[in-house]
Protein backbone atom coordinates (compact mmCIF):
# COMPACT_ATOMS: atom_id res chain seq x y z
CA UNK A 1 0.00 0.00 0.00
CA UNK A 2 1.43 3.35 -0.98
CA UNK A 3 0.27 6.41 0.85
CA UNK A 4 -0.87 9.06 -1.63
CA UNK A 5 2.12 11.24 -2.35
CA UNK A 6 0.84 14.45 -0.80
CA UNK A 7 -0.31 12.63 2.34
CA UNK A 8 3.08 10.98 2.64
CA UNK A 9 4.91 14.25 2.28
CA UNK A 10 2.53 16.00 4.64
CA UNK A 11 3.14 13.27 7.22
CA UNK A 12 6.86 13.77 6.88
CA UNK A 13 6.50 17.51 7.29
CA UNK A 14 4.37 17.01 10.38
CA UNK A 15 6.80 14.47 11.78
CA UNK A 16 9.76 16.72 11.06
CA UNK A 17 8.05 19.69 12.66
CA UNK A 18 10.38 21.03 15.26
CA UNK A 19 8.70 21.20 18.56
CA UNK A 20 10.31 23.90 20.59
CA UNK A 21 10.72 22.77 24.13
CA UNK A 22 7.50 23.99 25.63
CA UNK A 23 8.53 25.60 28.83
CA UNK A 24 6.02 24.59 31.42
CA UNK A 25 5.24 27.37 33.80
CA UNK A 26 6.06 26.73 37.44
CA UNK A 27 2.39 26.46 38.30
CA UNK A 28 1.76 23.93 35.52
CA UNK A 29 4.70 21.88 36.70
CA UNK A 30 3.56 22.05 40.30
CA UNK A 31 0.03 21.06 39.41
CA UNK A 32 1.20 18.10 37.37
CA UNK A 33 3.60 16.99 40.10
CA UNK A 34 0.82 17.23 42.65
CA UNK A 35 -1.47 15.16 40.43
CA UNK A 36 1.24 12.51 40.11
CA UNK A 37 1.82 12.49 43.88
CA UNK A 38 -1.93 12.09 44.47
CA UNK A 39 -2.08 9.18 42.08
CA UNK A 40 0.94 7.60 43.77
CA UNK A 41 -0.67 8.02 47.19
CA UNK A 42 -3.86 6.35 46.03
CA UNK A 43 -1.76 3.58 44.61
CA UNK A 44 0.07 3.11 47.90
CA UNK A 45 -3.28 2.96 49.77
CA UNK A 46 -4.54 0.29 47.41
CA UNK A 47 -1.31 -1.65 47.94
CA UNK A 48 -1.76 -1.50 51.76
CA UNK A 49 -5.33 -2.79 51.44
CA UNK A 50 -4.06 -5.63 49.29
CA UNK A 51 -1.36 -6.46 51.82
CA UNK A 52 -4.04 -6.81 54.50
CA UNK A 53 -6.25 -8.82 52.22
CA UNK A 54 -3.51 -11.29 51.40
CA UNK A 55 -2.93 -12.69 54.90
CA UNK A 56 -6.66 -13.02 55.45
CA UNK A 57 -7.02 -14.82 52.14
CA UNK A 58 -3.98 -16.91 52.99
CA UNK A 59 -5.45 -18.03 56.32
CA UNK A 60 -8.68 -18.98 54.62
CA UNK A 61 -6.82 -20.89 51.93
CA UNK A 62 -4.71 -22.69 54.52
CA UNK A 63 -7.83 -23.68 56.47
CA UNK A 64 -9.40 -25.00 53.31
CA UNK A 65 -6.27 -27.00 52.52
CA UNK A 66 -6.21 -28.55 56.01
CA UNK A 67 -9.87 -29.48 55.64
CA UNK A 68 -9.31 -31.06 52.24
CA UNK A 69 -6.19 -32.90 53.42
CA UNK A 70 -7.94 -34.31 56.48
CA UNK A 71 -10.93 -35.41 54.42
CA UNK A 72 -8.59 -37.02 51.92
CA UNK A 73 -6.60 -38.92 54.54
CA UNK A 74 -9.80 -40.19 56.23
CA UNK A 75 -11.10 -41.44 52.87
CA UNK A 76 -7.78 -43.04 51.93
CA UNK A 77 -7.51 -44.81 55.27
CA UNK A 78 -11.09 -46.00 55.36
CA UNK A 79 -12.27 -49.46 54.36
CA UNK A 80 -13.78 -48.25 51.12
CA UNK A 81 -11.16 -46.50 49.10
CA UNK A 82 -12.59 -44.10 46.61
CA UNK A 83 -10.49 -43.54 43.53
CA UNK A 84 -9.25 -39.99 43.42
CA UNK A 85 -10.46 -37.85 40.59
CA UNK A 86 -8.29 -38.16 37.53
CA UNK A 87 -5.92 -35.28 37.01
CA UNK A 88 -7.05 -32.69 34.53
CA UNK A 89 -4.54 -33.80 31.95
CA UNK A 90 -1.65 -36.20 31.66
CA UNK A 91 1.41 -34.16 32.36
CA UNK A 92 4.11 -34.47 29.78
CA UNK A 93 7.11 -36.19 31.37
CA UNK A 94 9.42 -33.56 29.97
CA UNK A 95 7.41 -30.74 31.44
CA UNK A 96 8.10 -29.49 34.94
CA UNK A 97 4.86 -29.35 36.88
CA UNK A 98 3.31 -25.97 37.45
CA UNK A 99 5.00 -24.07 34.70
CA UNK A 100 4.42 -23.18 31.10
CA UNK A 101 7.08 -24.55 28.79
CA UNK A 102 7.81 -25.11 25.17
CA UNK A 103 7.64 -28.90 24.90
CA UNK A 104 8.78 -29.27 21.32
CA UNK A 105 10.21 -26.75 18.93
CA UNK A 106 10.94 -27.21 15.26
CA UNK A 107 12.51 -24.65 12.92
CA UNK A 108 13.10 -21.01 13.74
CA UNK A 109 11.06 -19.89 16.71
CA UNK A 110 11.89 -17.02 19.04
CA UNK A 111 10.60 -16.03 22.42
CA UNK A 112 10.40 -12.38 23.37
CA UNK A 113 10.61 -11.58 27.05
CA UNK A 114 10.63 -7.89 27.79
CA UNK A 115 13.17 -6.37 25.46
CA UNK A 116 15.01 -9.64 24.95
CA UNK A 117 14.51 -12.01 22.06
CA UNK A 118 15.90 -15.50 22.43
CA UNK A 119 15.77 -18.65 20.37
CA UNK A 120 13.06 -20.90 21.77
CA UNK A 121 14.27 -24.39 22.64
CA UNK A 122 12.46 -27.46 23.89
CA UNK A 123 12.07 -27.18 27.64
CA UNK A 124 12.35 -23.37 27.70
CA UNK A 125 9.99 -21.89 30.30
CA UNK A 126 7.45 -19.50 28.82
CA UNK A 127 6.73 -16.91 31.46
CA UNK A 128 3.60 -14.82 31.52
CA UNK A 129 3.85 -11.88 29.14
CA UNK A 130 6.20 -13.69 26.76
CA UNK A 131 5.55 -13.64 23.07
CA UNK A 132 6.29 -16.62 20.89
CA UNK A 133 7.33 -15.69 17.38
CA UNK A 134 7.32 -18.71 15.07
CA UNK A 135 8.94 -17.71 11.81
CA UNK A 136 9.45 -20.75 9.62
CA UNK A 137 9.08 -23.22 12.47
CA UNK A 138 6.48 -24.26 15.00
CA UNK A 139 6.29 -24.95 18.71
CA UNK A 140 4.12 -26.94 21.09
CA UNK A 141 3.56 -25.19 24.37
CA UNK A 142 2.25 -27.01 27.42
CA UNK A 143 0.32 -24.87 29.87
CA UNK A 144 0.03 -25.33 33.63
CA UNK A 145 -3.27 -27.17 33.28
CA UNK A 146 -1.78 -29.65 30.84
CA UNK A 147 -3.54 -28.08 27.87
CA UNK A 148 -1.34 -27.78 24.82
CA UNK A 149 -1.10 -25.11 22.21
CA UNK A 150 0.55 -25.73 18.87
CA UNK A 151 1.93 -22.48 17.57
CA UNK A 152 2.13 -22.83 13.82
CA UNK A 153 4.63 -21.20 11.51
CA UNK A 154 4.37 -17.47 10.69
CA UNK A 155 2.62 -16.88 14.00
CA UNK A 156 2.97 -14.35 16.77
CA UNK A 157 1.18 -15.24 20.00
CA UNK A 158 1.59 -14.08 23.60
CA UNK A 159 0.91 -15.87 26.88
CA UNK A 160 -1.09 -13.26 28.79
CA UNK A 161 -2.45 -15.26 31.72
CA UNK A 162 -1.34 -18.63 33.00
CA UNK A 163 -3.28 -19.19 36.22
CA UNK A 164 -6.88 -20.26 36.70
CA UNK A 165 -7.52 -18.37 33.54
CA UNK A 166 -5.22 -19.30 30.73
CA UNK A 167 -5.20 -16.74 27.97
CA UNK A 168 -3.26 -16.33 24.78
CA UNK A 169 -3.38 -13.35 22.48
CA UNK A 170 -2.99 -14.23 18.82
CA UNK A 171 -1.70 -11.34 16.79
CA UNK A 172 -1.33 -13.25 13.53
CA UNK A 173 -0.83 -16.79 12.28
CA UNK A 174 -2.56 -19.84 13.73
CA UNK A 175 -2.63 -21.92 16.90
CA UNK A 176 -4.27 -25.27 17.52
CA UNK A 177 -5.22 -25.93 21.13
CA UNK A 178 -6.00 -29.15 22.97
CA UNK A 179 -7.70 -28.07 26.15
CA UNK A 180 -8.10 -30.25 29.21
CA UNK A 181 -11.37 -30.42 31.09
CA UNK A 182 -11.98 -27.20 32.95
CA UNK A 183 -13.04 -26.80 36.54
CA UNK A 184 -15.79 -24.34 37.43
CA UNK A 185 -13.31 -21.52 37.96
CA UNK A 186 -10.95 -22.38 35.16
CA UNK A 187 -11.06 -20.65 31.83
CA UNK A 188 -9.19 -20.99 28.60
CA UNK A 189 -9.29 -18.08 26.21
CA UNK A 190 -7.70 -17.10 22.95
CA UNK A 191 -8.06 -13.52 21.88
CA UNK A 192 -7.48 -11.97 18.50
CA UNK A 193 -7.99 -8.29 17.76
CA UNK A 194 -11.54 -8.93 16.64
CA UNK A 195 -12.71 -12.01 18.55
CA UNK A 196 -12.42 -13.91 21.79
CA UNK A 197 -12.71 -17.69 21.89
CA UNK A 198 -13.49 -19.53 25.11
CA UNK A 199 -13.61 -23.28 25.50
CA UNK A 200 -14.34 -26.06 27.93
CA UNK A 201 -12.34 -29.16 27.04
CA UNK A 202 -11.89 -29.39 23.33
CA UNK A 203 -9.57 -29.33 20.35
CA UNK A 204 -9.86 -26.32 18.16
CA UNK A 205 -7.84 -24.11 15.87
CA UNK A 206 -7.83 -20.33 15.79
CA UNK A 207 -6.13 -18.60 12.92
CA UNK A 208 -5.64 -15.01 11.98
CA UNK A 209 -4.49 -15.03 8.41
CA UNK A 210 -4.81 -12.84 5.41
CA UNK A 211 -7.61 -13.50 3.05
CA UNK A 212 -7.31 -12.46 -0.59
CA UNK A 213 -10.36 -10.24 -0.42
CA UNK A 214 -10.75 -9.36 3.25
CA UNK A 215 -7.34 -8.87 4.75
CA UNK A 216 -6.63 -10.34 8.19
CA UNK A 217 -9.48 -12.51 9.36
CA UNK A 218 -9.99 -14.63 12.44
CA UNK A 219 -11.16 -18.16 11.75
CA UNK A 220 -12.13 -20.76 14.37
CA UNK A 221 -12.51 -24.44 13.61
CA UNK A 222 -13.64 -26.94 16.26
CA UNK A 223 -12.36 -30.51 16.05
CA UNK A 224 -13.84 -31.74 19.30
CA UNK A 225 -16.04 -30.37 22.05
CA UNK A 226 -17.69 -26.99 22.20
CA UNK A 227 -16.40 -23.47 21.79
CA UNK A 228 -17.90 -20.06 22.37
CA UNK A 229 -16.80 -17.24 20.10
CA UNK A 230 -17.42 -13.65 21.10
CA UNK A 231 -16.97 -10.93 18.52
CA UNK A 232 -18.00 -7.31 18.35
CA UNK A 233 -21.50 -7.88 17.07
CA UNK A 234 -22.19 -11.53 17.67
CA UNK A 235 -21.66 -14.47 19.95
CA UNK A 236 -21.57 -17.94 18.51
CA UNK A 237 -21.47 -21.44 19.99
CA UNK A 238 -19.64 -23.92 17.81
CA UNK A 239 -20.00 -27.68 18.08
CA UNK A 240 -17.67 -30.33 16.72
CA UNK A 241 -16.86 -29.62 13.08
CA UNK A 242 -18.19 -26.07 13.27
CA UNK A 243 -16.36 -23.14 11.82
CA UNK A 244 -16.61 -19.39 12.39
CA UNK A 245 -15.07 -16.64 10.34
CA UNK A 246 -14.86 -13.01 11.41
CA UNK A 247 -16.50 -10.35 9.32
CA UNK A 248 -14.81 -9.17 6.20
CA UNK A 249 -13.65 -5.70 7.10
CA UNK A 250 -10.67 -4.53 5.11
CA UNK A 251 -9.37 -4.80 1.61
CA UNK A 252 -6.46 -7.19 1.51
CA UNK A 253 -4.33 -4.84 -0.48
CA UNK A 254 -4.37 -2.50 2.45
CA UNK A 255 -3.69 -5.14 5.04
CA UNK A 256 -0.51 -6.26 3.32
CA UNK A 257 1.22 -3.31 4.87
CA UNK A 258 0.07 -3.84 8.42
CA UNK A 259 3.50 -3.54 9.87
CA UNK A 260 5.18 -1.49 7.23
CA UNK A 261 5.41 2.23 7.20
CA UNK A 262 6.66 5.06 5.05
CA UNK A 263 8.15 4.27 1.71
CA UNK A 264 8.39 0.60 2.40
CA UNK A 265 4.68 0.26 2.12
CA UNK A 266 5.04 0.55 -1.61
CA UNK A 267 7.16 -2.54 -1.57
CA UNK A 268 5.05 -5.01 0.34
CA UNK A 269 4.39 -8.28 -1.37
CA UNK A 270 1.07 -8.95 -3.01
CA UNK A 271 -1.40 -9.71 -0.27
CA UNK A 272 -2.49 -12.89 -1.94
CA UNK A 273 0.96 -14.21 -1.25
CA UNK A 274 0.93 -13.44 2.40
CA UNK A 275 -1.43 -16.06 3.68
CA UNK A 276 -0.11 -18.56 6.15
CA UNK A 277 -1.26 -21.83 7.69
CA UNK A 278 -0.01 -24.82 5.87
CA UNK A 279 -0.02 -27.25 8.72
CA UNK A 280 -1.95 -30.48 8.31
CA UNK A 281 -4.63 -29.15 10.58
CA UNK A 282 -5.18 -26.16 8.36
CA UNK A 283 -6.76 -28.25 5.67
CA UNK A 284 -9.34 -29.63 8.03
CA UNK A 285 -12.86 -28.56 7.27
CA UNK A 286 -15.66 -29.45 9.55
CA UNK A 287 -18.68 -31.20 8.07
CA UNK A 288 -20.94 -28.51 9.43
CA UNK A 289 -19.82 -24.93 9.04
CA UNK A 290 -21.52 -22.50 11.35
CA UNK A 291 -22.68 -19.81 8.98
CA UNK A 292 -22.57 -16.94 11.37
CA UNK A 293 -20.76 -14.47 9.24
CA UNK A 294 -20.62 -13.93 5.51
CA UNK A 295 -17.67 -16.20 4.90
CA UNK A 296 -15.62 -15.04 1.96
CA UNK A 297 -14.69 -17.55 -0.71
CA UNK A 298 -11.35 -18.05 0.91
CA UNK A 299 -9.23 -21.05 0.24
CA UNK A 300 -6.48 -22.26 2.51
CA UNK A 301 -3.14 -21.74 0.85
CA UNK A 302 -1.13 -24.30 -0.98
CA UNK A 303 1.76 -26.01 0.70
CA UNK A 304 5.11 -24.59 -0.24
CA UNK A 305 5.26 -21.39 -2.30
CA UNK A 306 2.58 -19.61 -0.31
CA UNK A 307 4.00 -20.78 2.99
CA UNK A 308 7.38 -19.38 1.96
CA UNK A 309 5.77 -16.09 1.15
CA UNK A 310 3.84 -16.16 4.39
CA UNK A 311 7.07 -16.77 6.27
CA UNK A 312 8.73 -13.90 4.38
CA UNK A 313 5.85 -11.60 5.19
CA UNK A 314 5.93 -12.72 8.79
CA UNK A 315 9.64 -11.97 9.02
CA UNK A 316 9.21 -8.55 7.50
CA UNK A 317 6.16 -7.74 9.59
CA UNK A 318 8.02 -8.92 12.66
CA UNK A 319 10.95 -6.65 11.84
CA UNK A 320 8.62 -3.67 11.44
CA UNK A 321 6.84 -4.48 14.64
CA UNK A 322 10.17 -4.69 16.50
CA UNK A 323 11.21 -1.41 14.95
CA UNK A 324 8.00 0.24 16.09
CA UNK A 325 8.71 -0.96 19.62
CA UNK A 326 12.16 0.55 19.44
CA UNK A 327 13.81 -2.86 19.45
CA UNK A 328 16.36 -2.27 16.70
CA UNK A 329 18.34 -5.40 17.42
CA UNK A 330 15.38 -7.74 16.94
CA UNK A 331 14.33 -5.82 13.86
CA UNK A 332 17.77 -6.29 12.33
CA UNK A 333 17.82 -9.98 13.28
CA UNK A 334 14.55 -10.56 11.43
CA UNK A 335 15.58 -8.52 8.39
CA UNK A 336 18.93 -10.27 8.09
CA UNK A 337 17.31 -13.64 8.54
CA UNK A 338 14.84 -12.75 5.78
CA UNK A 339 17.57 -11.59 3.40
CA UNK A 340 19.80 -14.59 4.08
CA UNK A 341 17.14 -17.23 3.91
CA UNK A 342 15.09 -15.80 1.04
CA UNK A 343 17.54 -13.92 -1.19
CA UNK A 344 14.98 -13.71 -4.00
CA UNK A 345 12.16 -12.44 -1.84
CA UNK A 346 9.94 -9.78 -3.39
CA UNK A 347 10.44 -7.89 -0.14
CA UNK A 348 14.17 -7.65 -0.75
CA UNK A 349 14.32 -3.98 -1.65
CA UNK A 350 12.12 -2.99 1.26
CA UNK A 351 14.12 -5.17 3.64
CA UNK A 352 17.42 -3.78 2.41
CA UNK A 353 16.16 -0.23 2.75
CA UNK A 354 14.92 -0.85 6.28
CA UNK A 355 18.16 -2.53 7.28
CA UNK A 356 20.18 0.36 5.89
CA UNK A 357 18.07 2.88 7.82
CA UNK A 358 18.25 0.90 11.04
CA UNK A 359 22.01 0.42 10.79
CA UNK A 360 22.54 4.13 10.05
CA UNK A 361 21.49 4.88 13.60
CA UNK A 362 24.39 2.99 15.12
CA UNK A 363 27.06 2.13 12.55
CA UNK A 364 27.60 4.78 9.90
CA UNK A 365 30.40 2.89 8.11
CA UNK A 366 28.27 -0.21 7.63
CA UNK A 367 25.28 1.91 6.72
CA UNK A 368 27.35 3.56 3.97
CA UNK A 369 28.31 0.14 2.60
CA UNK A 370 24.69 -0.96 2.65
CA UNK A 371 23.63 2.32 1.00
CA UNK A 372 26.13 1.81 -1.82
CA UNK A 373 24.87 -1.75 -2.29
CA UNK A 374 21.30 -0.50 -2.36
CA UNK A 375 22.04 2.18 -4.97
CA UNK A 376 23.90 -0.33 -7.16
CA UNK A 377 20.99 -2.73 -7.11
CA UNK A 378 18.19 -0.19 -7.19
CA UNK A 379 19.47 2.98 -8.84
CA UNK A 380 15.92 4.32 -9.00
CA UNK A 381 14.69 2.64 -5.82
CA UNK A 382 12.20 4.27 -3.52
CA UNK A 383 14.83 4.71 -0.80
CA UNK A 384 17.37 6.33 -3.10
CA UNK A 385 17.15 9.66 -1.29
CA UNK A 386 17.78 7.96 2.06
CA UNK A 387 20.73 6.02 0.65
CA UNK A 388 22.23 9.16 -0.82
CA UNK A 389 21.78 11.00 2.44
CA UNK A 390 23.56 8.22 4.33
CA UNK A 391 26.45 8.35 1.85
CA UNK A 392 26.52 12.12 2.06
CA UNK A 393 26.64 12.07 5.86
CA UNK A 394 29.44 9.55 5.61
CA UNK A 395 30.96 7.35 8.31
CA UNK B 1 6.21 3.94 41.09
CA UNK B 2 4.61 0.54 41.59
CA UNK B 3 4.90 0.93 45.35
CA UNK B 4 3.21 4.30 45.25
CA UNK B 5 6.32 6.12 46.42
CA UNK B 6 5.46 9.85 46.31
CA UNK B 7 9.11 10.72 45.92
CA UNK B 8 9.06 9.03 42.52
CA UNK B 9 6.88 11.84 41.16
CA UNK B 10 9.72 14.06 40.10
CA UNK B 11 11.65 11.26 38.41
CA UNK B 12 8.54 10.18 36.50
CA UNK B 13 7.81 13.73 35.49
CA UNK B 14 11.30 14.51 34.29
CA UNK B 15 11.75 11.28 32.40
CA UNK B 16 8.43 11.11 30.61
CA UNK B 17 7.48 14.74 30.15
CA UNK B 18 9.34 15.34 26.83
CA UNK B 19 7.73 12.35 25.13
CA UNK B 20 4.27 13.04 26.54
CA UNK B 21 4.45 16.74 25.70
CA UNK B 22 5.54 16.09 22.13
CA UNK B 23 2.90 13.40 21.58
CA UNK B 24 0.11 15.56 22.94
CA UNK B 25 1.30 18.53 20.97
CA UNK B 26 1.57 16.65 17.69
CA UNK B 27 -1.95 15.32 18.15
CA UNK B 28 -3.63 18.45 19.46
CA UNK B 29 -1.65 20.97 17.48
CA UNK B 30 0.42 23.85 18.76
CA UNK B 31 -0.98 26.09 21.45
CA UNK B 32 -4.08 24.09 22.20
CA UNK B 33 -5.54 25.28 25.48
CA UNK B 34 -6.25 21.71 26.61
CA UNK B 35 -2.64 20.67 26.20
CA UNK B 36 -1.78 20.84 29.88
CA UNK B 37 -4.94 18.98 30.95
CA UNK B 38 -4.04 16.13 28.63
CA UNK B 39 -0.46 16.00 29.87
CA UNK B 40 -1.62 15.88 33.47
CA UNK B 41 -4.24 13.22 32.80
CA UNK B 42 -1.64 11.15 31.00
CA UNK B 43 0.64 11.16 34.03
CA UNK B 44 -2.21 10.10 36.30
CA UNK B 45 -3.16 7.31 33.88
CA UNK B 46 0.45 6.13 33.79
CA UNK B 47 0.61 5.83 37.57
CA UNK B 48 -2.73 4.05 37.66
CA UNK B 49 -1.89 1.52 34.98
CA UNK B 50 1.82 0.94 35.47
CA UNK B 51 1.06 -2.71 36.29
CA UNK B 52 0.05 -3.21 32.71
CA UNK B 53 3.46 -2.15 31.42
CA UNK B 54 5.20 -5.39 30.53
CA UNK B 55 8.56 -4.01 29.56
CA UNK B 56 8.13 -5.00 25.95
CA UNK B 57 9.00 -1.56 24.69
CA UNK B 58 10.73 1.52 26.08
CA UNK B 59 8.61 3.11 28.78
CA UNK B 60 8.57 6.35 26.79
CA UNK B 61 6.84 4.58 23.92
CA UNK B 62 4.30 3.09 26.29
CA UNK B 63 3.74 6.52 27.83
CA UNK B 64 3.20 7.95 24.35
CA UNK B 65 0.53 5.33 23.74
CA UNK B 66 -1.25 6.36 26.90
CA UNK B 67 -0.94 10.02 25.93
CA UNK B 68 -2.45 9.26 22.53
CA UNK B 69 -5.30 7.41 24.22
CA UNK B 70 -5.92 10.32 26.58
CA UNK B 71 -5.96 12.79 23.69
CA UNK B 72 -8.26 10.54 21.69
CA UNK B 73 -10.77 10.37 24.54
CA UNK B 74 -10.42 14.06 25.14
CA UNK B 75 -11.13 14.91 21.53
CA UNK B 76 -14.15 12.67 21.45
CA UNK B 77 -15.45 14.23 24.63
CA UNK B 78 -15.19 17.82 23.67
CA UNK B 79 -16.32 17.17 20.10
CA UNK B 80 -14.45 20.09 18.70
CA UNK B 81 -13.93 18.35 15.48
CA UNK B 82 -12.88 21.43 13.66
CA UNK B 83 -10.45 22.63 16.24
CA UNK B 84 -8.22 19.80 17.17
CA UNK B 85 -5.64 20.28 14.50
CA UNK B 86 -4.56 23.64 15.70
CA UNK B 87 -7.47 25.88 14.90
CA UNK B 88 -7.27 27.35 18.36
CA UNK B 89 -3.74 28.63 18.16
CA UNK B 90 -3.65 32.00 19.78
CA UNK B 91 -1.23 34.42 18.20
CA UNK B 92 0.63 34.93 21.44
CA UNK B 93 1.20 31.20 21.74
CA UNK B 94 2.63 30.71 18.30
CA UNK B 95 6.29 29.78 18.38
CA UNK B 96 8.73 32.58 17.75
CA UNK B 97 9.98 32.83 14.17
CA UNK B 98 13.27 31.14 13.56
CA UNK B 99 16.07 32.15 11.33
CA UNK B 100 16.23 29.40 8.75
CA UNK B 101 13.92 30.28 5.90
CA UNK B 102 13.42 26.64 4.96
CA UNK B 103 12.29 25.87 8.49
CA UNK B 104 9.99 28.83 8.38
CA UNK B 105 8.47 27.66 5.13
CA UNK B 106 8.09 24.18 6.63
CA UNK B 107 6.41 25.59 9.71
CA UNK B 108 4.06 27.65 7.65
CA UNK B 109 3.25 24.59 5.59
CA UNK B 110 2.61 22.56 8.71
CA UNK B 111 0.09 25.09 9.92
CA UNK B 112 -1.64 25.10 6.56
CA UNK B 113 -1.64 21.31 6.43
CA UNK B 114 -3.21 21.14 9.88
CA UNK B 115 -5.83 23.62 8.78
CA UNK B 116 -6.66 21.48 5.75
CA UNK B 117 -6.85 18.41 7.94
CA UNK B 118 -9.73 19.89 9.88
CA UNK B 119 -11.86 19.00 6.86
CA UNK B 120 -10.97 15.32 7.23
CA UNK B 121 -13.13 13.17 9.46
CA UNK B 122 -11.44 13.32 12.90
CA UNK B 123 -11.08 9.59 13.45
CA UNK B 124 -9.43 9.12 10.08
CA UNK B 125 -7.19 12.14 10.55
CA UNK B 126 -6.27 10.97 14.05
CA UNK B 127 -5.36 7.51 12.76
CA UNK B 128 -3.27 9.09 10.01
CA UNK B 129 -1.40 11.17 12.61
CA UNK B 130 -0.89 8.21 14.93
CA UNK B 131 0.50 5.97 12.20
CA UNK B 132 2.30 8.18 9.73
CA UNK B 133 3.45 10.97 12.02
CA UNK B 134 3.93 9.36 15.41
CA UNK B 135 4.87 5.89 14.15
CA UNK B 136 2.40 3.76 16.11
CA UNK B 137 1.62 0.44 14.47
CA UNK B 138 -1.91 -0.66 13.70
CA UNK B 139 -2.23 -2.89 16.74
CA UNK B 140 -1.29 0.02 18.98
CA UNK B 141 -3.69 2.31 17.16
CA UNK B 142 -6.41 -0.28 17.57
CA UNK B 143 -5.69 -0.36 21.32
CA UNK B 144 -5.62 3.43 21.57
CA UNK B 145 -8.82 4.04 19.66
CA UNK B 146 -10.67 0.93 20.83
CA UNK B 147 -11.33 -0.58 17.42
CA UNK B 148 -10.16 -3.70 15.62
CA UNK B 149 -6.92 -3.70 13.66
CA UNK B 150 -8.90 -4.04 10.47
CA UNK B 151 -10.95 -0.94 11.32
CA UNK B 152 -7.79 0.99 12.18
CA UNK B 153 -6.32 -0.10 8.86
CA UNK B 154 -9.41 1.09 7.04
CA UNK B 155 -9.30 4.46 8.79
CA UNK B 156 -5.65 4.84 7.93
CA UNK B 157 -6.15 4.11 4.25
CA UNK B 158 -9.10 6.47 4.03
CA UNK B 159 -7.38 9.08 6.18
CA UNK B 160 -4.40 9.17 3.84
CA UNK B 161 -6.65 9.35 0.82
CA UNK B 162 -8.69 12.20 2.32
CA UNK B 163 -5.62 14.14 3.46
CA UNK B 164 -4.19 13.80 -0.02
CA UNK B 165 -7.47 14.97 -1.55
CA UNK B 166 -7.73 17.98 0.77
CA UNK B 167 -4.19 19.06 0.00
CA UNK B 168 -4.62 18.48 -3.71
CA UNK B 169 -7.66 20.75 -3.68
CA UNK B 170 -5.41 23.70 -2.87
CA UNK B 171 -3.13 23.85 -5.91
CA UNK B 172 -0.67 26.28 -4.35
CA UNK B 173 -0.33 24.30 -1.15
CA UNK B 174 -0.03 21.04 -3.06
CA UNK B 175 2.82 22.47 -5.10
CA UNK B 176 4.57 23.71 -1.97
CA UNK B 177 4.18 20.39 -0.15
CA UNK B 178 5.37 18.56 -3.20
CA UNK B 179 8.25 20.96 -3.57
CA UNK B 180 9.46 20.31 -0.05
CA UNK B 181 10.28 16.77 -1.17
CA UNK B 182 10.85 14.17 1.46
CA UNK B 183 11.91 16.35 4.34
CA UNK B 184 14.10 16.67 6.22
Amino acid sequence: MTAPKLARRAARLLAAEELEARTSSTSERDQTMEAIRDALSRRAQRGRRRRWALPIGGVAAAAALVLIASTWSRRAAGPVVAAPAAPAAPASPAVPAGSVVAATVRGTVFIEQGLERLALRSGTPVVRGSTIVALDGEARVVLRSGSTVNVEHATRASVIEDGETERLDLERGAVTSTVTKRGPTQRFLIRTPDAEVEVRGTIFRVSRLEDASCGLQTRVHVDEGRVVVRAAHEDAALERGGEWVSRCLAPAAAVASVAASGAVEAQTAPSSASRGATSPSSSRQGPVAAKLAPAPPSVEPGPSASSDLAAQNALFADAMSSKARGDTRSALTSLEFLLDKYPRTPLREAAEAQRMMLVSGSDKARAATLARGYLNRYPHGFARADAERILHDGP
Amino acid sequence: MQNGDRDAAEAIYERLRPKIESTVRRLLGAGDHDHQDCVQTTFVEIVRSIDRYRGECPIEHWAAQIAANVVYKHIRRRRLERRFFGGTVRPSERPEPISSSRRMVARNLVERIREKMTAVEPQKAFTFLLHDVLGFDLQEIADITGVSVAAAQKRLVRGRRDVHAELARDAELATLVDGMGDVP
